[in-house]
């Protein structure tokens, strides 16, 4: 029970993480096109 | 507009209509017509979610935004991903732990009832109030530029809504909320291909984001500490939390939408879905509205955008005054048309790029020129044209067919975000006021009556705040401020509830009591700007109540504990 609890609470980890990475993507991307195309 | 335009409008509009009170209808008992009965998935959240926040005015305002200041309002969303991670780490687990029906209800279990009521009440009276300009802002903009009676409008939106939120409650916003989304997105996506394919042959998408970047459009980071620039890269994490927190975590119009969810995990998800699309759906809203602005580089421009001002100055003695400015306006879009030819041939030149820049400044100050003689000729005009560029733009360039899915992108996004501000006030009133005041305890059914009556109530109330709003001359900002006098109040009651476990009832809710005194002083002092008055408010409550909690009430605390 415990095992399948850390394993759960490590895959809800790899989630947060994937959005807020995702967004750092975004603004790094919008950094680019706005040093591109500015 | 054409026939067909009229049948895919109105196709559209009945369609989702029809099929949500079907699909949902006989909705037997509370938990099904308030919470849908958990059956929602984590998609259904996200979508619902999303539809609730993006009303009208986002995609009549967005794109008019991007067209006169470039993509920098995108950094506004950049607090939303981590609102949605704070509120699915620790908002959801306990509103599911505790099976509540309306956020409020929470309060009462780790507070009392006197705190709940006041959570309660204090949502009541600013969404209330906001419902009827969700439906007042569209319907202005549209009876502005079609000619439509806007009372006959006001209330088309909100009869729509009212069939089916009334039929299916909460599952009726949900499955229509999913088809509205639908409409959304293929509306959003047809219009901004077919203004890529309207632009002269020789500008790629490429070079029309070069156009958009000569002219500053493509500013979309602002690393400033400018406390006057009011869209910063700064200003979006700390105010954009904040703000997203206490709008997603606090008010029942959202925490209804998850309280769906199936499990607290298919909830998590949906919001953790809003927090990776939230911020690419703007920006494309936005990039929507610069590709306009590079259409309009190469096609001519109203003056002013709003239909009804410039109907208004050229029926008065200004006419003459306004003709000339017209005539300079056109005369800069002429040379404006040459140079961006030279500036996208000569790879991107800077002293085309100057010449642009030159030009785009005298076309502004031109530009506000023309709103202070609308202003003379007539000073009740909307000047501020932002909300009718788009609408502009549909109306008198895109085919036929697609000027009809594009009002019903705007009707969809003003009912879906009407639909669950009803949904929400019922539920409150039910949940919160009615059914906790009883003395006796009812069947399930006489609830389930009651939140729809509600329901209509809320409606009419939403109709008829719409079609008295254009007698006050700012009503939606008065609707904004009394938001802003609540909303920090409210935040920070949640916020104490959530994370400082030694504050208890009697402390947090003087403290409430004391807080809203101040922020309505403070606010009539005009002491703060009214965006602020929300960080005032939370940091006042959470203070007034610790410091209540230490010396004030501390007997109460060592009997309590």
């Amino acid at each position: 029970m415990k095992n399948q609890e850390q394993s759960v609470s490590k895959k809800w980890k790899k989630e947060y993480t994937a959005v807020l990475l995702a967004n750092i993507a975004y603004i790094l991307i919008f950094y680019f096109l706005m040093k591109t195309f500015s | 507009m054409a026939n067909i335009d009229w049948i895919i409008l109105l196709g559209t509009l009945s369609f989702i209509v029809i099929y949500g009170s079907w699909k949902t209808r006989g909705s037997q008992n509370v938990d099904e017509f308030i919470k849908g009965g958990n059956k929602a998935k984590w998609w259904t959240v996200g979508l619902s979610v999303m539809a609730t926040q993006a009303s009208a005015i986002t995609f009549l305002s967005t794109p008019g935004q991007a067209f006169h200041s470039g993509m920098g309002f995108v950094q506004f969303y950049f607090g939303l991903p981590i609102a949605m991670v704070i509120i699915s780490l620790v908002f959801i687990p306990i509103y599911h732990k505790l099976k509540v029906y309306t956020a409020y209800e929470f309060l009462e279990s780790r507070f009392d009832l006197k705190t709940r009521t006041l959570a309660a009440i204090l949502f009541l009276v600013q969404r209330g109030l906001a419902a009827g300009i969700t439906i007042f802002a569209p319907a202005i903009i549209l009876s502005a530029v079609l000619g439509w009676d806007l009372v006959t409008l006001n209330i088309l939106i909100g009869v729509l809504v009212i069939i089916y939120t009334v039929s299916g409650g909460t599952k009726a916003v949900n499955v229509t909320q999913k088809q509205q989304m639908a409409i959304i997105f293929v509306g959003m996506f047809a219009a901004f291909f077919i203004i890529i394919s309207y632009l002269p042959q020789d500008i790629t998408f490429k070079k029309a984001l070069q156009i958009a970047g000569a002219s500053g459009k493509m500013e979309i980071l602002d690393f400033s500490f400018d406390l006057s620039n009011r869209y910063t890269i700064w200003t979006g994490f700390l105010g954009g939390t904040f703000l997203m927190l206490s709008y997603f975590g606090t008010d029942q119009s959202q925490v209804q939408r998850y309280l769906s969810g199936k499990s607290i995990r298919e909830s998590q998800l949906g919001l953790l879905f809003n927090g990776f699309l939230k911020v690419p759906m703007q920006f494309f809203i936005l990039l929507v509205g610069v590709m306009v602005f590079v259409f309009y580089q190469f096609n001519a421009s109203p003056l002013n955008f709003n239909p009804a001002a410039t109907t208004a100055v050229k029926n008065s003695a200004f006419a003459e005054e306004y003709k000339a400015l017209e005539q300079k306006h056109h005369t800069i879009e002429e040379k404006k048309r040459v140079a961006q030819f030279q500036f996208v041939a000569h790879n991107s030149d800077e002293k085309i790029r100057e010449t642009i820049k030159t030009l785009n400044r005298e076309e502004v100050e031109n530009r506000e020129k023309a709103k202070e003689i609308i202003l003379k000729a007539d000073d009740t005009q909307e000047t501020n044209d932002k909300d009718y560029v788009f609408i502009h733009f549909i109306l008198n360039n895109l085919p036929r067919g697609l000027i009809g899915l594009l009002l019903a992108v705007i009707l969809s996004a003003a009912m879906s975000s009407t639909a669950s501000e009803l949904n929400a006030l019922a539920s409150t009133t039910t949940m919160d006021l009615y059914k906790r005041n009883e003395r006796s305890a009812k069947e399930d059914k006489h609830y389930v009556k009651v939140t729809k009556w509600f329901t209509i109530g809320w409606g009419v109330l939403a109709i008829l705040v719409a079609s008295v709003a254009n007698l006050f001359d700012n009503l939606i900002q008065l609707v904004n401020i009394i938001g802003s006098i609540f909303y920090g109040n409210i935040l920070g009651i949640f916020l104490l509830a959530f994370f400082i476990k030694m504050v208890k009832a009697n402390a947090v809710f003087w403290a409430a009591i004391i807080t809203q005194i101040i922020i309505i002083i403070v606010y009539k002092l005009d002491i703060l700007p009214y965006l602020w008055l929300n960080l005032l408010g939370c940091i006042l409550v959470m203070g007034i109540a610790i410091t209540l909690q230490q010396f004030a009430f501390k007997s109460n605390l060592e009997v309590e504990s």
